[in-house]
């Protein structure tokens, strides 16, 4: 009996056992069922949009007997496929950093939703009741982790990701993949740096790197979001340009040149590709959700201004919650039409741009931002 | 209960300590002791990840991040770039050439490990290492904590820090340019030279078809 009682305590708000439940809980929805869901849905959004853009049918076929949905259910038969097909390794390749590569491409893809806040705070143990921001004694953050470090966790671990696609490239024993490899590691090296310099100055105007704390610094109106004003607006267009070629998708797919080489993948075959495969939409997914946490306001919900106040805590955090699915889903469809509109670079201007344009202006509006909040103040 | 928790640091934290120390060493060994360079360089990065985990056991968040960010995320990128560029083939396990160097190498590694050992083998005598643990203060590690500090109490050597790197940055700059502007110099005047005496751009006024009708003009 006493046993019992102690193991009840520990799962009580604040204890060990319910950190650890919570934790895990947050960990299994974001990481493993909307990450991946939303990523899924991706792969067949993403071939369905440019076949509409380009006047054909695209995927539409798959069902699931009379449950067709335009064909949604394709990335299931993907799926599917991925797993029943052989799992082809090159005779020379290295076996072991062959089956590392892929995991190094996902797991950093899915681990960046650590820092990422999903909505507005549960109240434990007062979750029918109104309870107005900020005076909530047992709040549960939905965000797996609170980090000081915050968005540079995200870079930190993102820069991991790097790994995979030039492992890959190498282990395959293979002039194609090392080339894809090489391209890779060179141009998400290249990135990385205005992608940090670019959100630089969002750090200098929030004062935080904590995304929870950017996140509560704005405000229910959209010109109160971070992406209002002169400096943020560019960091915004800076960070999205990055962030693309990060994911390595047109107009940057250099390392992937389907007309020429076909990527750093190129001798993988099922679910291994597949798994490179989905790496790429999570990524999208979790930058999108980056981007809408720094510059669109977060789980904000637009134009409702005081509806903590009104509704019961529990429907307060679902409403934000689904407005931060609705953002971050439309985010991925702009990164979607990005993909359909725009022409690829070629490798030279693709370094070009990244270390003589982009760099340049990005360290100028570090500049310009640190001196307009000296002066501001 | 309470003794052990003042006295030690707990269990947990040991065996956390344990794993990532157990991790970081083994990294460095394999490191050191495979012979394919690219596994060799993924090992070291195995270390650097293990390294960051004892940092951040430590409460030191930032330098955790940061121990990430640059070793793993960028220095070892280059480090691996440059590998598979190279694409050298694995090195022979025992090479006869530089034993003496190597020697004098191993001498001098064992000569800071004894300097090591010996700093915490006497512990109590050391100021840092002898007194008790102290809880750490809630901004220890913070990354505002670590910035005020690195802007006030260690302006200069972290002044003197950034001015090595950028000398070392213009160094790497200037030794990559000016061998290649020199053979950008040559490889414009080579062409010049064969443009001058083998093509003769006048004749080409009116372009390939031009030439050939009068090429053929000429024969008839």
């Amino acid at each position: 009996m006493h046993m019992w009682e102690t193991i009840k305590g520990s799962f009580e708000y604040g204890h060990p056992g319910f950190t650890g439940l919570s934790a895990l809980i947050k960990i299994v929805y974001l990481m493993l069922a909307f990450g991946p869901g939303l990523a899924s849905i991706l792969t067949w959004m993403e071939r369905r949009q440019s076949s509409l853009m380009q006047d054909r049918l695209g995927p539409n076929r798959a069902n699931i007997g009379r449950f067709k949905a335009w064909g949604i259910t394709h990335f299931l038969a993907d799926a599917l496929k991925f797993m029943v097909k052989e799992d082809f390794v090159p005779v020379k390749a290295h076996k072991f950093l062959f089956a590392l590569a892929p995991v190094l491409a996902l797991a950093p893809a899915l681990i960046v939703a650590a820092i990422i806040p999903f909505g507005a705070p549960l109240c434990w143990g007062h979750l029918t009741e109104i309870v107005p921001t900020g005076t909530c004694g047992q709040a549960v953050d939905l965000q797996i982790a609170r980090l000081d470090v915050g968005i540079l966790f995200y870079f930190a671990i993102s820069s991991l990701s790097v790994y995979g696609a030039t492992l890959a490239g190498w282990s395959s024993y293979n002039k194609w993949a090392m080339m894809g490899g090489l391209r890779a590691s060179s141009q998400m090296m290249s990135y990385e740096v205005t992608m940090g310099m670019a959100v630089l100055s969002m750090f200098l105007i929030y004062g935080t790197l904590e995304p929870g704390a950017m996140v509560a610094q704005q405000g229910y109106w959209p010109w109160q979001w971070g992406i209002w004003g002169i400096p943020t607006a560019l960091s915004f267009f800076l960070f999205l340009t990055a962030a693309i070629a990060e994911t390595k998708r047109t107009p940057f797919d250099i390392p992937e040149g389907e007309p020429e080489i076909i990527g750093y993948f190129v001798e993988y075959s099922g679910l291994r590709f597949g798994m490179f495969f989905l790496g790429e939409f999570i990524e999208i997914v979790f930058s999108s959700a980056l981007m809408v946490t720094i510059f669109l306001g977060g789980w904000h919900l637009p134009f409702l201004d005081g509806l903590a106040d009104r509704v019961p805590n529990i429907a307060f955090v679902l409403i934000t919650h689904g407005a931060w699915i609705v953002k971050v889903f439309l985010f991925t469809g702009f990164q979607l039409l990005i993909r359909w509109s725009l022409p690829r670079f070629r490798s030279d201007q693709l370094m070009q741009l990244g270390w003589q344009r982009l760099l340049p202006v990005s360290i100028a509006n570090v500049l310009i931002t640190a001196g307009w909040i000296l002066y501001s103040r | 209960m309470h003794q052990l928790h003042t006295q030690t640091v707990g269990l947990p934290a040991t065996i956390t300590f344990a794993i990532l120390a157990g991790l970081t060493v083994i990294g460095a060994l394999f490191t050191i002791t495979r012979r394919n360079p690219v596994v060799a360089v993924i090992s070291l990065v195995g270390t650097f990840f293990a390294l960051a985990g004892v940092y951040a056991s430590l409460s030191a968040h930032f330098l955790a991040i940061l121990q990430i960010l640059v070793y793993a995320g960028a220095i070892m990128v280059l480090f691996i770039f440059v590998v598979m560029i190279l694409n050298r083939d694995e090195i022979t396990r025992v090479a006869a050439r530089g034993m003496v160097r190597r020697g004098l190498g191993v001498v001098a590694a064992g000569y800071v490990v004894w300097l090591l050992a010996s700093v915490v083998a006497n512990s109590s005598a050391t100021p840092l290492l002898g007194g008790p643990l102290s809880e750490p203060g809630a901004d220890f590690g913070t990354v505002a904590s670590v910035g005020a500090s690195l802007f006030t109490d260690f302006m200069f050597p972290f002044e003197a820090v950034s001015l090595l790197l950028l000398v070392a940055v213009v160094g790497g700059l200037v030794v990559s340019r000016s061998e290649k502007q020199e053979d950008d110099a040559e490889e414009t005047a080579r062409r010049r030279a064969q443009v001058a005496t083998e093509i003769r751009p006048e004749s080409m006024v009116g372009g390939p078809t031009d030439a050939t009708a009068n090429h053929e003009a000429a024969h008839h």
